[in-house]
């Protein structure tokens, strides 16, 4: 009996980071349960119906990289591809897509059955065993009980989840499922600091009651870019988006309304997100603005639900009728779900190491928005690495600590456990410090030897990217080092391709460097695009790319010095007692991260190094 | 601090004394002391041997001009002060020189070091005793708070206030470029890149203007250089001891008697002023003095203001002529003066008005010798200080702190850079980039770091939220 209920890993929770997480631990040839309260919701999309985006695809491009899902998955089922800033630089460029809801968790819970070492059962967590601190299993509403020496909680809304539609609330996770209340009740009992947050969803409503006809057409690229390094092509159709705007009648709606909004009467009191706020929010803090954009969104092929994206709100619902037959196309909507708002608890970050294991219990990870995050990228790039971990923990490896360096996952996370949030986090480029470097066009390349490391993916592929890197190097030396005279084969081919002046003798290189020159106008197929781009990106912006390949440089001894887990701060002379709180609190693994904790002082930072040295003597 | 970046800095006291030192500590520093050190020898493997003094010249590898003859001791690790290798250079030529030397090492890749920091490394690299531990922190934590100290009262409100309003300019800039990389699809409104541009040009010229006034705050710190030149035997002894109301400069009517320079300090309400009597320029084949007149146009060339003494009692010679048009060419503050009044003149203002294009009101008449007109100098060096842009008058804003002066300067490399970006039409990513390494430079100065100060910019300010 206790054979077949004990678990090398167990995963609590189906959404975007519970997946990640389960298929990582499996992927690492760990025994995994994943426990959901519905396997009909796994991998459920419960906002708006896309992945990526700026800084998000990003991610989505990592945690392929490293061997995850979620690009695959979005390739597979997506209706609608764009890359997002092409006029601008490589490292701002994104990848968005718009999912198919239903095809994306079909899609996603078929790789959750079919992988192996992974079991998936529905049960409701009641109860978190505990012993020595340690994490030992849990207790389920069907009156099992699971043993495990590894756990993650994945429980992203559903903690003490709390609807508001208007002035009415209900406890529910999701509208029209269950929240957690018991798992929220023993994680309080387990002495976590706890929070609370809001966010909000827009109503949906049926496609054929809208009138298209006059509405901004938004189509996808073509051909479309896949998310995924492994998707050779994408083949399915795809499908528009559409474009309208609220008007100075919405708003009028909006302000006669505002006595209903459970915002606006203080029945809400979680943070919600300053990026994404509700429509009554805009109209309330930005009365000068004339309109404000909605984008029309299909939530898949097999459906007539739109999501209304721009006009997320919790007034009640006849008021969002209104509102939304105020705007130009929707005059004769109908509702299919109503908008609302949602509070939910979630646990301070800052209570976890970086490897996303909380401090206080051996074993138990923590991943998305339990963390404070927001989004389904941030959710999954947390629910990996806590997935990597957790089975690391199980093998006696050392956990996984991508660096902000390495990865905006690696940002999100440094960002999480040392700074902690107050609003649901998102990620944003401007967040990455190494921003030039962190593109999405080199994700494989930069955490290719983390995924071969930690066994997530294949000898095949660590060698093809191996070889993709020399083949890069190799055309880079031949390009700085290769210099053209007016009367070579390749002077005549390049002045043929291209209609610009050139002073030869000239380096091949400085050539591309010059914007008007693109790589293809120069080198010949003999390399493949991925190579070429390469190449390309890394010539054309080299002296930026060196300038901050210089900075992590200088920083990596620094970064990476470890600060003993045992060190008592309170023991160190020189430290404010401000600061002994406060590195007491996030007990940071390094001095890099000691750096970044706000409120400590430079000269703090050289107290600690000072301490060690002494007691190292 | 925090990296292991080679660091620089005086540690000799600052002040009277003409002999100091320029420390470097790190990995760089030999490199760095190579690019700006010739010997005096020519040994091309000079500085290679640890433990050895070198005797040469700093050269500035820019301008190629001489700043000082110095020695210079190397000290490779790990047999060192920090245990780093560390490389002393000794200098001769005052404060002025000091400056000078660090200031080439930090151009050359040093970074300035912070209060107590080559003791602090001396401890981490396990230099010193255990018993030192805690003199350590004591040494750090005192002078962070002097320069704490430094960043909100001692630095003159208005630098505060200066750098605070170049530093929102830049977080202004910084958050619409930023909004137009990750909100590219809201309905808010763009800055095009020639906007952009203006506010940087604008950010540029103010800190420049700050970076100017650090002359004017070494004026005040250092005092002011007056150099009083002049052909020999034009009385520019007999003016200094008038100046100073003492006979240290020996005054004879030999010409050449002031063989060298000789330098004072004169306090003219509550400035200071140093004054620097010159050998005088005239064809000599003597050899020391002739190195004298070296010197004596050098200090003409770093004076803050020159007081050319022409003899009114003997004709214009060829070394009047060559001074008074030297000093024009080098844009330099100065007056000139017509010694020896008392005598038969024979040269008039008008006559070197007509060389000099100077109106010939404006120049001096006086007798060192019988006292005559000095009061009047002494007022119009004092005008010359409140008038031109020295900034001496208390409304100005006026950088004082070295540390300060070298943040500004790198806000400023990067401000440039940033201009550049733009003028290149670069993506706004990579003038952000540029922006947000100005910003840094400014955070040091202010003390202000706000990691998400930009992001609740585009909150406040836009609305967000597709």
């Amino acid at each position: 009996m206790i054979k077949t209920n004990t678990f090398e890993v167990i995963v609590i929770g189906g959404g975007h980071a519970g997946c990640e997480a389960a298929l990582a631990s499996g992927r690492k040839g760990c025994r995994t349960l994943l426990l959901t309260q519905n396997l009909d919701s796994i991998a459920q999309m419960s906002c708006n119906p896309a992945i990526g985006g700026l800084a998000k695809g990003h991610i989505v491009r990592e945690i392929d990289a490293l061997g995850g899902e979620m690009a695959k998955c979005i390739d597979y089922t997506g209706i609608q591809f764009r890359v997002l800033n092409v006029s601008k630089g490589p490292a701002v460029q994104a990848y968005r897509a718009q999912a198919d809801k239903v095809q994306y968790r079909l899609y996603m819970k078929r790789v959750l059955e079919r992988q192996s070492k992974l079991t998936l059962m529905q049960d409701t967590v009641t109860k978190i065993l505990i012993e020595n601190n340690a994490i030992k299993g849990v207790e389920t509403q069907s009156g099992n009980t699971y043993y495990t020496k590894s756990m993650i909680l994945t429980t992203g809304t559903f903690l003490n989840g709390l609807i508001h539609i208007g002035l009415t609330s209900f406890p529910a996770g999701r509208f029209g499922e269950f929240p957690s209340t018991d798992l929220a009740d023993a994680i309080k009992t387990l002495g976590f600091q706890m929070g609370r947050l809001k966010t909000g969803t827009p109503p949906r409503v049926n496609s054929k009651s809208i009138d298209y006809s006059f509405l901004k057409i938004q189509p996808g690229d073509e051909p479309p870019s896949p998310f995924s390094f492994s998707t050779k092509k994408i083949t399915q159709k795809q499908i528009p988006c559409y474009l309208t705007h609220t008007n100075e009648r919405t708003h009028e709606i909006i302000k006669n309304n505002l006595n209903k909004s459970p915002l606006y009467q203080g029945n809400i009191t979680g943070i919600g997100p300053r990026y994404c706020p509700s429509i009554e929010d805009k109209v309330f803090r930005f009365p000068d603005k004339p309109g404000h954009q909605v984008f029309l969104e299909p939530e898949g092929r097999d459906t007539e639900e739109v999501y209304l994206n721009g006009v997320s709100t919790s007034l009640p619902l006849d008021v969002q009728k209104q509102i939304l037959r105020s705007i130009k196309g929707m005059e004769q909507c109908e509702i299919m779900r109503p908008g609302y708002a949602v509070e939910y608890d979630f646990v301070c970050p800052t209570q976890l190491y970086p490897s996303l294991e909380t401090k206080s219990i051996k074993g138990l990870f923590h991943a998305g928005q339990i963390n404070g995050t927001s989004g389904y990228e941030e959710a999954a790039g947390q629910g990996l690495i806590a997935g990597i971990n957790a089975a690391n923990l199980v093998s006696n490896r050392e956990p996984l600590v991508i660096k902000r360096s390495d990865a905006y996952i690696g940002v999100l996370i440094d960002d999480l456990v040392t700074k902690g949030t107050k609003e649901p986090y998102r990620m944003f480029t401007s967040r990455a410090e190494y921003r030039l470097i962190l593109r999405q066009d080199n994700a494989d390349l930069r955490l290719f030897e983390f995924a071969y490391k930690e066994n997530l993916i294949s000898e095949k592929e660590y060698k093809g990217l191996l070889e993709k890197l020399e083949n890069i190097k190799t055309k880079i030396n031949w390009l700085e080092s290769t210099r053209i005279k007016e009367n070579d084969d390749l002077a005549t081919e390049i002045k043929s391709k291209c209609n610009c002046q050139i002073k030869f003798p000239v380096v091949l290189a400085d050539l591309i460097k010059r914007p008007e020159f693109s790589i293809i106008d120069i080198i010949n197929n003999d390399v493949s695009h991925e190579v070429a781009n390469q190449v390309e990106i890394q010539i054309k912006y080299d002296g930026y790319i060196k300038r901050q390949e210089k900075e992590i440089e200088r920083f990596k001894k620094f970064e990476e010095k470890k600060i003993p887990e045992n060190i008592d701060y309170y023991d160190i002379y020189g430290l404010s007692k401000e600061e002994m709180q406060k590195l007491n609190d996030i007990r940071p693994l390094t001095f890099g991260q000691a750096s970044r904790i706000s409120g400590v002082t430079p000269s703090a930072i050289s107290s600690i190094m000072v301490f060690l040295k002494k007691v190292s003597r | 601090m925090l990296t292991e970046d080679t660091i620089s800095a005086i540690s000799t006291p600052l002040g009277k004394g003409g002999i100091g030192i320029v420390r470097i500590s790190g990995t760089l520093s030999l490199q760095i002391v190579k690019r700006t050190f010739a010997s005096h020898n020519g040994n091309e493997n000079a500085l290679s041997v640890s433990h050895k003094v070198y005797s040469g010249k700093i050269i500035d590898p820019f301008t190629k001009k001489v700043i000082d003859e110095v020695l210079v001791t190397v000290m490779k690790a790990p047999n060192s002060y920090t245990k780093e290798d560390v490389v002393e250079i000794s200098c001769h030529g005052g404060m002025a020189v000091l400056s000078k030397v660090l200031d080439l090492t930090l151009k050359e890749g040093a970074r300035l070091a912070l209060p107590g920091e080559f003791t602090k490394r001396a401890f981490i690299n396990g230099r010193i005793d255990l018993t030192q531990a805690e003199a350590v922190i004591d040494i750090i934590n005192a002078k962070t708070e002097t320069s704490l100290f430094n960043t909100v009262s001692q630095l003159h409100g208005s630098v505060a206030n200066e750098v605070k309003s170049i530093r929102s300019l830049l977080v202004d800039v910084s958050s619409k470029l930023e909004l137009s990389i990750d909100f590219l699809e809201e309905d808010v409104p763009t800055q095009s890149l020639d906007e952009i541009k203006k506010t940087l040009i604008d950010a540029k010229e103010r800190i420049e203007s700050l970076v100017d006034s650090y002359k004017s705050g070494r004026l005040l710190r250092e005092g002011i250089k007056v150099v009083i030149a002049g052909r020999t035997n034009a009385g520019k002894s007999s003016l200094f001891n008038l100046l100073l109301k003492k006979d240290r400069s020996i005054v004879t009517h030999y010409h050449g008697t002031t063989r060298d320079f000789i330098e004072e300090d004169l306090l003219l309400d509550g400035v200071t002023y140093k004054i620097f009597d010159t050998a005088g320029i005239r064809s000599s084949n003597h050899e020391i003095e002739s190195e004298g007149m070296a010197r004596s146009y050098e200090l003409i060339e770093n004076a803050d203001i020159n007081l050319l003494i022409i003899p009114a009692s003997e004709d214009l010679t060829e070394e009047d002529i060559f001074l008074i048009n030297a000093i024009n060419n080098k844009n330099k503050e100065c007056l000139y003066v017509l010694n020896k009044i008392d005598l038969q003149q024979q040269v008039d203002s008008k006559r070197i008005s007509e060389i000099s294009g100077i109106a010939s009101e404006k120049i001096l008449k006086i007798s060192a010798k019988k006292n005559i007109g000095i009061n009047y100098l002494k007022n119009r060096i004092k005008q010359l200080i409140t008038d031109n842009q020295a900034g001496l008058d208390t409304g100005k804003t006026v950088i004082c702190n070295v540390r300060h002066k070298n943040l500004l300067d790198r806000a400023l490399k990067y401000v440039n850079a940033a201009k550049y970006a733009c003028e290149k039409k670069a993506s706004e990513e990579f003038i952000a980039f540029d922006i947000s390494k100005a910003l840094n430079c400014l955070n040091e100065i202010t003390g202000r770091f706000y990691s998400d100060e930009v992001l609740d910019k585009i909150f406040n300010e836009f609305c967000i939220g597709k």
